[in-house]
């Protein structure tokens, strides 16, 4: 390549990398969060979020024991979350904060237990799953939220490993694929048995939350992530060109204009030994 | 001659490196070998209007949208309607529900001809056959060139209730009679932020 070429080469470089449109991520810079009570004997709470320097601001009013959000986006930074007694003003002392990074493209879970020292609020910041399944399949997985019933096993009939074995209170376990359908669970805590069913559907996420409600197991199934069995290929030809004012492709300018500027540059160099 | 010519091969390398790997299909595993448990009971809702007060939008029907032969989204038939991919998720549910509508038609503006304008912050609601009404939030606007086009961003799996508003975009090439790009419009259902 010839010196007077580069410059134009790195021009159109530039250009076909500009936003908006390539950039390195290719989504909105968007996390996503939710939050869950799951300390048994903690009282009802009211929930704070604050961006890093913002004012806080009351996001969820009396989430009891149990009680688990769904996700909200969030722009992409730090968080501080804080929760207080149910109805305290929200100047009081909050009962826990806890501060989450949210970054692009991913999902957390904020799950409050009594696991702190002494039987004390402990925030666990648990990563949720954004993945594909494989075809055909869902994921699940198992979330341990009751102490007086603890240890628990969560076994899915027809397969052999438990999804939980003997879980302690706080527990969360990994994620396994299961074929879509509706499948046979039984729980069994400290305390008895407890039959449910959970339905699976392809390309999503389940997380199964396991509480305690009058002594006995409780379940809760809570989709984590979800999307289209079959994705889309391609982009969408929605337009007929009736409004467009821009023609050409600009590749396809930058590379004419590089031809033109080539065919520039033989000319003088044939001038100039034509001179010469 | 061939200093030319690499170059101007060099330029068109670069500018197709430029663009993000095309998605791969996951590696294949065998089948889970337990009995298939009974199926999932299909629950059908579908949206049925469509509000956007920023571009003037008030769509009291949307036509359903399926894939065609090369797996592509097929838009709507008609250029004034906005489509509903219907083999996906249903706009509120959680999961990224797409609709798309027609920058335009060969005669003039279609019904999306101002999606580029929305704005982070911007409204869009939502009209289901339940009876609901799903209020998404703005996130982002953002072009894709079509044969860039972020698959597992528009359309991957996604915790909360996200919905995607797409059209054409960019510089039109009469000779293929379509866009370059895709206008993508990310919104999401919030509680937070």
């Amino acid at each position: 390549m010839s010196r007077r070429t580069a410059p134009l080469v790195a021009a159109v470089l530039l250009l076909a990398c500009a936003p908006p449109t390539a950039r390195a991520a290719p989504g909105p810079d968007l996390g996503w969060v939710r939050l869950g009570h799951l300390a048994p004997g903690a009282p009802p709470v009211d929930i704070y979020l604050a961006a890093f320097g913002r004012a806080e601001q009351v996001v969820v009013r009396k989430a009891g024991y149990g009680a688990v959000t769904p996700y909200s986006a969030l722009r992409a930074g730090a968080y501080t979350v804080a929760m207080r007694p149910a109805d305290a003003a929200p100047t009081s002392p909050p009962a826990l904060t806890a501060t989450v990074d949210i970054t692009a493209a991913t999902a957390h879970s904020l799950l409050v237990f009594a696991t702190g020292p002494g039987g004390s609020l402990r925030g666990d910041l648990v990563t949720d799953d954004l993945g594909s399944p494989e075809p055909g399949a869902g994921r699940v997985r198992v979330v341990q939220g009751t102490a007086a019933l603890a240890p628990v096993t969560v076994e899915v009939g027809g397969t052999s490993t438990p999804l939980a074995a003997d879980a302690p209170y706080g527990m969360t376990t990994p994620y396994r694929d299961l074929p879509q359908g509706r499948h046979d669970v039984v729980l069994s805590g400290s305390a008895g048995r407890a039959p449910t069913q959970v339905d699976v559907r392809a390309g999503t996420s389940t997380t199964l939350l396991v509480t305690e409600s009058d002594g006995a197991l409780k379940s809760t199934p809570l989709t984590d992530s979800a999307g289209p069995e079959v994705k889309p290929l391609l982009g969408v030809e929605t337009g007929a060109g009736g409004t467009s004012t821009v023609d050409s492709p600009v590749w396809l300018l930058a590379v004419l204009s590089l031809l033109a500027a080539a065919g520039a540059g033989t000319a003088l160099r044939s001038r100039a030994r034509a001179r010469g | 001659m061939s200093g030319r010519a690499a170059a101007v091969l060099l330029a068109l390398a670069a500018v197709t490196g430029c663009a993000p790997a095309p998605p791969v299909a996951p590696p294949a595993t065998a089948p889970p070998s337990a009995p298939l448990p009974e199926p999932v009971a299909a629950v059908r809702v579908s949206p049925v209007g469509l509000e956007v007060p920023a571009i003037g939008v008030l769509e009291r029907e949307v036509v359903p949208l399926r894939l065609g032969a090369a797996g592509e989204l097929e838009p709507p038939a008609d250029f004034a309607r906005v489509g509903w991919y219907a083999d996906g998720t249903a706009p509120g549910d959680v999961g990224p529900a797409v609709l798309a509508g027609h920058v335009d038609s060969r005669a003039g503006p279609a019904v999306f001809s101002r999606l580029r304008e929305l704005e982070p912050g911007d409204r869009v609601t939502v009209h289901r056959s339940d009876g609901a009404a799903a209020v998404f939030t703005v996130d982002e606007v953002r072009r894709y060139p079509k044969d860039a086009f972020p698959t597992d961003a528009v359309y991957g799996p996604v915790p909360g209730a996200a919905l995607r508003l797409i059209t054409c975009g960019g510089g039109f090439d009469r000779a293929r009679r379509s866009y370059e790009d895709n206008v993508v419009v990310f919104a999401s259902v919030r509680w937070a932020g």
